[in-house]
């Protein structure tokens, strides 16, 4: 008694029936050399039949998605008087060129040669900076928190290191390690289906709790970028409720899921004009829209914070002093995170200009001694025992 | 779902399994299944798939295999089929895709371009499809832009086991200080990045703060990692900590910033809306800097000496003409 055929055998066979086949290979062939079509094929009765040509259908399709292209082409036999279709799986379309090393640099690590190239099948030459920015860039890709690509960016170092000697073989005890936030678990699942229906251009509708608001909404959405950034995914779409483009973390979502009406027949385009490059990371105080006013800050960095503000670009250098220290201006749309962030430097930068905001920062610092001064009183109050305690 | 996966999954690592033990000499089983991050038994039942054809289907396509499995060494002749990887997927290429373009991003603009030409080679001659730009719906930021080189020279240290040198900046250091540090792990976490290594300064393992490396160098000589370094043992909740003297710092949050405070880890509820944090930190200075970000909204409970910190780093902001 014949166990079933699993898909994976039934798509095994297919590949090993056709691959290295010069000539295109007629449909009913197909149907009857590959054991799970041939099955039903060979029954005879139309709908069996009509049945396994869908499924080899969706195989087809299937695969082609796995980086298998089985290409379709028309045949005519009977001397011309006769049109069906045929398909093919040359070498050249599955198989994946050598890869060859060349002008290695490290004089330790010899390059493997590669084996006899197959006739048909390409050799690509890389050097081995190359390897080394294919290596950086697919690592990237799988181990930032909660990929949607993990599996695809392996498969693809796995193959590209292939031919390489074991030095390039990526290593398990990477330098680099990428610290997962709480719940990245829940947000990997979304990530994935999000960047499926992106790739596949299907409207999403999931719950959205709004942080301000504190409330949560259904949100009918298409897709337009999907952005990491400070260990945050976030979405990037046109919301059909609110009628613009709006940015939601994964985080607050819940239950994101694609429409799933036909599959194939995209739900939207995304506009020519889309860049997710301008939702890319902005300082707080950067944040808000071109028609809010924007102040100019200078801002006294004392030396050495003045280097670290350096280091990392914080505004622009306006003025140089004898003792290190800088007058650096930013500016400025959202007034309250930037003084937030300037008091969080305890001092060692001060705003010079304009007086308002100097008053503005002081004052900050005031309400943060006065919610200190009345929890101290409350305190003494509530345990006068404890209000001694001073070491 | 089961480490077996999908049909397209098992599929995936039986066409790259298959080449693999066409080699001359096969592959051990278990070299196989760490390359492929499953375990020995997953592969075990891929073979299976492969292999249990041939007794029910004599005439399937692909039985002119023989697969030998000889303690823990697999051998497959295949005669000339399925002895190389197949060509990168769409999916595959666009994930190539998307990391070389964030990484042309923080490249200086020569090796930005060379970078795009790279792209573009392999997805002609490696790639079963073009990828037709997809690759720009995707951004990865992994923050620092200007760190980037520094970053990459800390990786390429620590991939190598070299030594360092570096300019530290320390937040309340009054300049910087030149540290000689074996860098065993670059971290990133909560959106920073930071260098774990052996300090010979300190001669401890200690954390730093990429952002406050004003600049590195790598020093001519070669390290090896303690065997009992883990860099998990410097994290926790998806933050890094800096020693294991750590201090317990109790800060309160009002209701107006508590939602924000609810998706960054663990809290307590308080009565009126607002939540309370655990810190555990070696580094109280930290907190007083965590703390002045939200203004009066964040306030230090416990210990007094930091609450006494954070007053007095007010006062010395209130005090400015």
């Amino acid at each position: 008694m014949a166990e079933r055929i699993s898909k994976t055998q039934r798509w095994l066979d297919l590949i090993a029936f056709l691959v290295g086949r010069k000539m295109p290979v007629e449909v009913d062939r197909i149907m009857e050399a590959v054991p799970a079509y041939a099955e039903k094929y060979l029954e005879a009765d139309d709908t069996a039949r009509q049945t396994v040509r869908r499924m080899f259908e969706r195989d087809k399709d299937e695969l082609k998605n796995l980086g298998i292209p089985i290409e379709t082409v028309d045949l005519t036999i009977n001397y011309g008087t006769e049109a069906v279709k045929a398909y093919r799986l040359t070498n050249a379309d599955f198989y994946l060129p050598y890869l060859k090393l060349i002008a290695p640099e490290t004089s330790g690590v010899a390059p493997d040669a590669p084996p006899v190239a197959r006739p048909g099948a390409g050799q690509l030459h890389l050097s081995v900076h190359h390897v080394g920015l294919v290596q950086d860039a697919l690592s990237r890709v799988s181990w930032i928190p909660s990929s949607p690509l993990k599996r695809e960016a392996d498969s693809a170092l796995r193959k590209l290191t292939f031919d390489l000697s074991d030095a390039y073989r990526p290593s398990d005890r990477s330098p680099v390690l990428y610290l997962d936030r709480p719940g990245a678990d829940e947000v990997r699942a979304r990530v994935r289906t999000l960047s499926d229906a992106l790739l596949a251009r299907k409207r999403v509708r999931f719950t959205y709790h709004g942080i301000l608001r504190g409330e949560d909404t259904e949100r009918d959405v298409a897709p337009y970028g999907l952005l990491f950034q400070r260990g945050h995914w976030y979405l990037i779409g046109h919301d059909a409720t609110r009628e613009a483009a709006r940015v939601f973390r994964l985080g607050r979502m819940e239950d994101p899921r694609a429409n799933k009406k036909s599959p194939k027949k995209p739900d939207y385009e995304i506009p020519a004009d889309f860049s997710l490059d301008e939702y890319r990371d902005r300082d707080a105080w950067e944040l808000g829209s071109e028609d809010d006013r924007t102040l100019e800050a200078r801002v006294l960095f004392e030396f050495p914070t003045s280097l670290w503000a350096d280091r990392n670009g914080y505004g622009t250098v306006e003025e140089e002093m004898p003792d290190g220290s800088q007058v650096r201006t930013f500016q400025v749309r959202q007034v309250s995170p930037f003084l937030r962030w300037i008091l969080s430097l305890e001092g060692r930068a001060r705003i010079t200009a304009p007086p308002a905001l100097a008053r503005g920062l002081r004052s900050l610092a005031d309400e943060v001694l006065a919610v200190y001064e009345a929890s101290a009183a409350a305190l003494s109050v509530d345990s006068p025992a404890t209000g001694g305690v001073n070491d | 779902m089961t480490e077996i996966g999908t049909a397209g999954e098992q599929l995936e690592r039986i066409l790259y399994l298959l080449p693999l033990a066409s080699r001359d000499g096969g592959v051990p089983l278990t070299e196989a299944a760490e390359r492929l991050g499953v375990g020995v038994e997953t592969l075990q039942r891929d073979l299976e798939e492969v292999t249990s054809r041939a007794f029910y289907h004599p005439a399937g396509g692909a039985d002119e295999m023989q697969i030998l499995l000889e303690a823990n060494n697999l051998k497959v002749y295949a005669h000339k089929k399925f002895d190389r990887p197949s060509r990168l997927s769409g999916r595959e290429m666009l994930s190539l895709a998307i990391g070389l373009r964030a990484a042309a991003g923080e490249a200086p603009p020569g090796v930005s371009s060379e970078i795009g030409d790279l792209a573009h080679r392999i997805e002609i001659e490696l790639a079963v499809s073009a990828g037709h730009g997809e690759e720009e719906r995707y951004e990865i930021d992994e923050g620092d832009r200007e760190g980037a080189a520094l970053r990459g020279l800390l990786k390429d240290a620590a991939r190598s086991r070299t030594r360092c040198r570096f300019r530290y900046l320390k937040p309340d250091g009054s300049e910087p200080e030149v540290r000689e540090v074996d860098p065993y792990s670059v971290v990133y976490g909560s959106g920073r990045w930071y260098v774990i290594g052996y300090c010979h300064l300190r001669e401890a393992v200690r954390a730093f703060r990429v952002d406050r490396l004003l600049e590195a160098r790598v020093v001519d000589a070669v390290y090896t990692v303690p065997e009992n370094f883990d860099p998990a043992d410097h994290v926790s909740a998806g933050r890094v900590f800096r020693s294991e003297s750590d201090e317990e710092v109790i800060v309160h949050y009002s209701t107006r910033v508590a939602p924000w405070i609810r998706e960054q880890g663990p809290f307590e509820e308080m009565d009126g809306g607002g939540v309370s944090v655990r810190f555990s930190t070696a580094d109280p200075g930290w907190v007083v800097r965590h703390v002045l970000q939200y203004g009066p909204e964040a306030e230090v409970v416990e210990p007094l000496a930091v609450r006494e910190m954070v007053m007095a780093a007010a006062t010395t902001v209130l005090e400015f003409r």
